[in-house]
């Protein structure tokens, strides 16, 4: 079924986008069509394996199951909204110096949802850190890494404040 | 975790980056929490502290879970909950565990400033007792505050008639100097004093700002009022009342553990009477009422009323004893004037009475204190079944007074005071949105204002307390002019037939109903004459200028509550056009075009045609409609919601438009058979409301049973296609559209037994956290029960839940769904089955009780679903396959649907899987595969 296009607002990593849009269409398909943010990948599109996650609020998102209509008037931010190449934010620059990549497919969930984590409690425990990436899918194998990641970013939080 | 005192809780340091702006623009959506507040049961105090129900344990950690909520704060007997947006802050105050101790009973609540006139005794008169009911009105508008905490202070958007107050309390409160609390006016016209001080404890010392708002509505102030005439040494009233006539701080600084520090209240003077009264709370404290002036008005309203009882009691003339009694020479003076403006001795027209009634009211709030004498006269008319207040006499003197304004303002006032005495929304048709409401249509009564005695002539001017006498100076001329004594204020038009009520029919005595007046008496006319010949009515040009705006109004309202637009508008048609294809037992039936298109819509129906098609279900050219369009419950929809509907209806934009026919294989085809049908199911009469139950009950019965036509869905069906009748397949669960519409009465298989309050949370939102996400033919009644006034999906919600049997355990349904969560989590069992692995991938990350991490939106708790408890899979199957629209797009209850992903084969592992795991006392489902494959040929909703 097919309803007519609507201009809606997105508040996307600090920024008010208008985006004409019909309001079913998976927040995913915005961001990365229309918004151009590719930090979020489409990986199965049900909202299984993680690769699409923002953060709706401060809280973690599946962005390829969650309709544009949920999320009118909420703070999107997306990979991008943590950091730049040059600047990256503090689990991006974990991630990077404890090499916490091999095809770095899933690496978006995986940030995102390690920020989401330490947006609710800054100082997490091994175990706490895998149950939150428990269903964020990788299939290279860095998981080592990324909890060691993980770690640290939560580390280098603690320690700027 | 058991509560330890004065627990502030720590804010998140990610939150503080907004720090350090100090400007009075309203902070931006997307910046704001959201607060709400968990309030003790039957809050009380004593004129000082508050003296209650207090925290005796407090289990918040599942409410911590809830995703989106970044804190929950305690503070003594204060509990809230913070959370990124209003909806997931009330899916997790609905998860706190607080149990509430009794504090000690408390003896003789004494109030601030609860004096006793020294004022000589009248001769001693017999002793009386008599009860005077004020109720609280809600609000128009919700009241909101935001409250924003920085470096510099504490800024607070809210609405309130006392400022100074509001602002050294939030001082104490929080411990900042009272400089650095800035007011904004967030121009609402509720007092908004509660809601600010909630706003500013939660956004203390936090990096955001918060938004607080309330959606209670106070309970009915109840004063008692007994003349012990035969006491040594002195006679003297007692007014007993069960919420304070005073000034109270905040309900949270209450919570807190404040103490009453104010001197200053608005107050009735106590010396108006003669002899002395003494004030008392009823019971052994009072209770928390509404924080406006209500308490005030409720006195003055109950005093003044009882005053003209003993009048007529003793067959005194109240205004000559007014003038004996009263010694203050300015409010005699007022008295004498008003009554000689309004020719208060002369004898009254038959059929028509005067009222009296004055007030003396003294604001201590202001220094040096205020005072503000008012006295009113009014006139009321019976003429046939209706009262009408035809003049009003007012008149006022005041020691300082706001702005003058000119005469026309202030009789407008005058004229607003009466008539909002009497547009409370109190029968089953009303509704909950006062621009719906056409009560107001009366006459407009004269008004004349009597000039101040100082000064003389114009200009004049308006002070807000000289309207509080105006309820008992109505009620006073009622009395007088029928002879029946109103003790409940604001009035309803319930309140006045039943008082007023003699033999003649009921439904003809509709008092305040001018609304679609000639319309309305000529239309029932003209059925009743078309009712025995069922043949076509004739077309007509239907003129659509006469409608108000408020029939049109009210029309809509009754159009979403009948879900007029759901069943005839086509998937991504335009609405109303028709076309929609229904599928029934007996074939498929298209929905017509109802837009007022003549050609192909019902513009020329007239109205007659269009209210034997509501009740009757019969064509304008009196064909028979199929009982697929339930006009076996619109039948029971009033007159004045039919005419508003019909206003609203042909006043849409006309389109034209055919949609395919309906053709019924034989014998199903032979329409005129629907008169057998009719005769042996069918009965045509309007609601008629149950005397014994509350209005809120009848309101509720009225819509789930007229417009809200739930029965057609949710009550099984005979072989006919008609409703099972009995009162024990009311509701007692059917199938409508390939999904199984719960059974909503005792055979309800719902794992928590619904409540008035999830019930509510449901029906608005389309989730509750205890059952679940509104899916399927649900998903748009609850998309249009989101637009109606929230007054009438709490009146849906009470009578469903009164047809309900109370829970059978006293346990709280947090505690069973903690329970069932766990047995749930620790199902051993079930890890066994092939079904795991496919819901480990699929289902999981979002339904998992075990772990994961919280994703924004909710969360449904497969444990206590209905579905998954329910005798038929088909609900489970139809959300597995086709997935969940999210009803309301509060990005709540969005589901994607896994038919292109998963086969028959693992549709059937998963819901066996899921059966057995989350409803493990229940067989498992028979027939599966026949249903899968079924289902999987039905489009999605």
């Amino acid at each position: 079924m097919n309803k007519p296009p609507q201009l809606v607002e997105l508040n996307v990593n600090g920024h008010a986008h208008h985006i004409q849009v019909e309001t079913d269409t998976p927040l995913l398909y915005v961001l990365r069509n229309d918004l151009e943010l590719n930090g979020p990948k489409f990986g199965c599109g049900l909202g299984e394996c993680g690769a699409c996650t923002v953060l709706v609020d401060g809280v973690a998102a599946r962005s390829c199951v969650l309709p544009v209509k949920g999320v009118v008037g909420h703070d999107i931010v997306t990979l991008e909204g943590l950091g730049t190449a040059a600047a990256p934010g503090p689990v991006q620059q974990a991630f990077i110096d404890k090499q916490a990549a091999q095809c770095g497919y899933c690496l978006n969930g995986m940030i995102m949802t390690i920020q989401a984590l330490l947006n609710r409690n800054p100082n997490p425990t091994e175990q706490q850190i895998r149950q939150e990436l428990k269903y964020n899918l990788c299939r290279c194998g860095t998981h080592v890494e990324i909890v060691d990641a993980a770690l640290e970013a939560a580390k280098a939080l603690q320690t700027t404040q | 975790m058991t509560v330890p005192a004065n627990t502030q809780s720590q804010h998140n340091p990610n939150l503080a980056r907004h720090v350090g702006h100090h400007d009075l623009a309203l902070p931006g959506a997307g910046d704001l929490l959201h607060g709400t507040v968990l309030r003790p049961p039957d809050m009380r105090w004593n004129g000082h502290a508050y003296c209650g129900p207090v925290l005796q344990h407090i289990q918040v950690d599942p409410a911590r879970h809830v995703p989106g909520v970044v804190d929950i704060v305690i503070r003594h007997n204060f509990v809230a909950v913070i959370a990124s947006q209003p909806s997931q802050a009330a899916h997790a105050r609905a998860q706190i565990q607080a149990q509430w101790r009794n504090a000690e009973p408390q003896r003789n609540a004494q109030l601030p400033n609860a004096g006793q006139s020294d004022a000589t005794p009248p001769p001693a008169a017999p002793s009386t007792t008599l009860s005077y009911t004020w109720v609280n009105t809600p609000d128009d508008a919700p009241v909101w505050a935001i409250a924003r905490h920085t470096s510099t202070g504490l800024t607070i958007w809210a609405s309130t008639g006392r400022a100074n107050q509001l602002r050294a309390e939030i001082a104490s409160l929080c411990g900042l100097p009272a400089e650095q609390i800035t007011l904004v006016a967030n121009g609402l016209p509720g007092e908004g004093y509660d809601t600010a001080v909630d706003a500013a404890l939660l956004a203390f010392g936090r990096g955001k700002p918060v938004r607080v708002q309330h959606d209670t509505t106070a309970a009915p102030t109840k004063i008692t009022l007994e003349l012990q005439a035969d006491r040594t040494p002195a006679s003297q009233y007692i007014e007993r009342a069960n919420i304070a006539n005073a000034r109270r701080p905040s309900v949270a600084a209450l919570l807190c553990g404040v103490e009453h520090q104010y001197a200053g209240t608005i107050a009735q003077s106590n010396a108006l009477y003669g002899i002395p009264v003494s004030q008392q709370s009823a019971g052994n404290a009072y209770s928390i009422g509404p924080a406006n002036d209500t308490p005030t008005a409720a006195s003055v309203f109950a005093r003044e009323s009882f005053f003209d009882e003993l009048c007529a009691l003793q067959n005194h003339d109240p205004v000559q004893a007014r003038l004996d009694t009263i010694t203050d020479p300015s409010g005699k003076a007022l008295i004498e004037s008003v009554a000689q403006q309004a020719g208060w001795f002369d004898q009254p027209q038959p059929g028509a009475g005067k009222g009296f009634a004055c007030a003396q009211i003294i604001d201590n709030e202001q220094d040096p204190p205020q005072t503000v004498w008012s006295a009113w006269v009014a006139e009321v008319a019976v003429s046939g079944n209706a009262i009408d207040i035809t003049r009003l006499t007012v008149g006022h003197t005041a020691s300082s007074l706001a702005s003058a304004s000119d005469t026309d303002k202030i009789e407008n006032q005058v004229r607003d005071t009466a008539r909002g005495l009497l547009g409370a929304p109190d029968t089953f048709d009303q509704w909950a949105d006062a621009n719906a409401n056409t009560a107001g249509a009366l006459t407009l009564p004269e008004v004349s204002v009597v000039p101040q005695q100082s000064a003389v002539g114009t200009p004049l001017a308006w002070h807000p307390n000289a309207q509080l006498p105006a309820a008992a100076a109505i009620a006073n001329a009622i009395y007088k002019a029928t002879g029946t004594r109103i003790r409940q204020a604001p009035f309803s038009a319930n309140s006045l037939l039943s008082s007023t009520e003699t033999t003649e029919n009921k439904r003809n005595k509709r008092w305040a109903y001018g609304l679609l007046g000639g319309i309305a008496a000529g239309a029932a006319g003209l059925v009743l004459t078309a009712l025995p010949l069922r043949g076509a009515i004739a077309p007509v040009a239907v003129d659509t200028s006469i409608y108000s705006a408020a029939a049109i109004e009210r029309g809509r309202l009754v159009a979403l509550a009948g879900d007029c637009m759901v069943c005839h508008t086509a998937e991504g048609g335009i609405e109303n056009t028709g076309g929609r294809a229904l599928d029934t037992p007996f074939g498929t039936v298209y929905t017509t075009n109802i837009t007022p298109d003549p050609k192909t819509g019902i513009g020329n129906w007239s109205y007659a045609a269009f209210e034997r098609a509501m009740r009757e279900g019969i064509h304008r050219d009196g064909r028979h409609l199929y009982p697929v369009f339930p006009y076996t419950a619109f039948a029971k929809i009033s007159d004045a919601d039919m005419q508003s509907l019909y206003a609203y209806l042909m006043t849409r934009e006309p389109v034209s438009a055919t949609p395919p026919k309906t053709e019924l294989a034989f014998p199903y085809n032979a329409r005129p058979l629907m008169a057998g049908w009719n005769t042996l199911f069918h009965k045509n009469e309007v609601y008629q409301p149950d005397p014994t139950q509350s209005t809120l009950w009848n309101r509720g019965a009225y819509l789930v049973q007229g417009a809200g036509h739930c029965t057609a869905c949710h009550s099984p069906r005979n072989s006919m296609g008609a409703e099972k009748s009995g009162a024990e397949n009311f509701l007692a669960g059917g199938f409508a559209d390939g999904w199984e519409a719960p059974a909503l009465n005792a055979l309800s298989k719902a794992p928590i037994a619904w409540t008035e309050d999830t019930l509510f949370d449901y029906l608005r939102t389309g989730y509750s956290s205890v059952h679940g996400v509104a899916s399927g033919p649900m998903g748009p009644v609850v998309q249009n029960l989101a637009q109606l006034p929230e007054a009438d999906v709490r009146a849906m919600a009470h009578y469903l839940a009164a047809i309900n049997p109370p829970p059978a355990s006293a346990e709280p349904s947090a505690l069973t769904a903690a329970k069932l969560e766990e047995a749930s989590r620790s199902n051993v069992g079930v890890m066994t089955l092939p079904g795991e692995a496919l819901f480990e991938g699929a289902c999981a990350v979002c339904h998992d009780a075990r772990e994961g991490p919280p994703l924004f939106g909710a969360r449904p708790s497969l444990a206590l679903n209905t579905n998954l408890h329910s005798d038929h899979p088909d609900n489970v199957i139809q959300v597995l396959m086709h997935g969940i629209d999210d009803p309301t797009g509060q990005g709540l209850g969005y589901m994607p649907g896994f038919k292109d992903s998963l086969n028959d084969a693992q549709i059937r592992e998963l819901i066996e899987y899921m059966r057995a795991r989350f409803a493990p006392g229940k067989p498992q489902w028979q027939g599966l595969d026949d249903k899968i494959s079924s289902i999987r040929q039905m489009h999605g909703h």
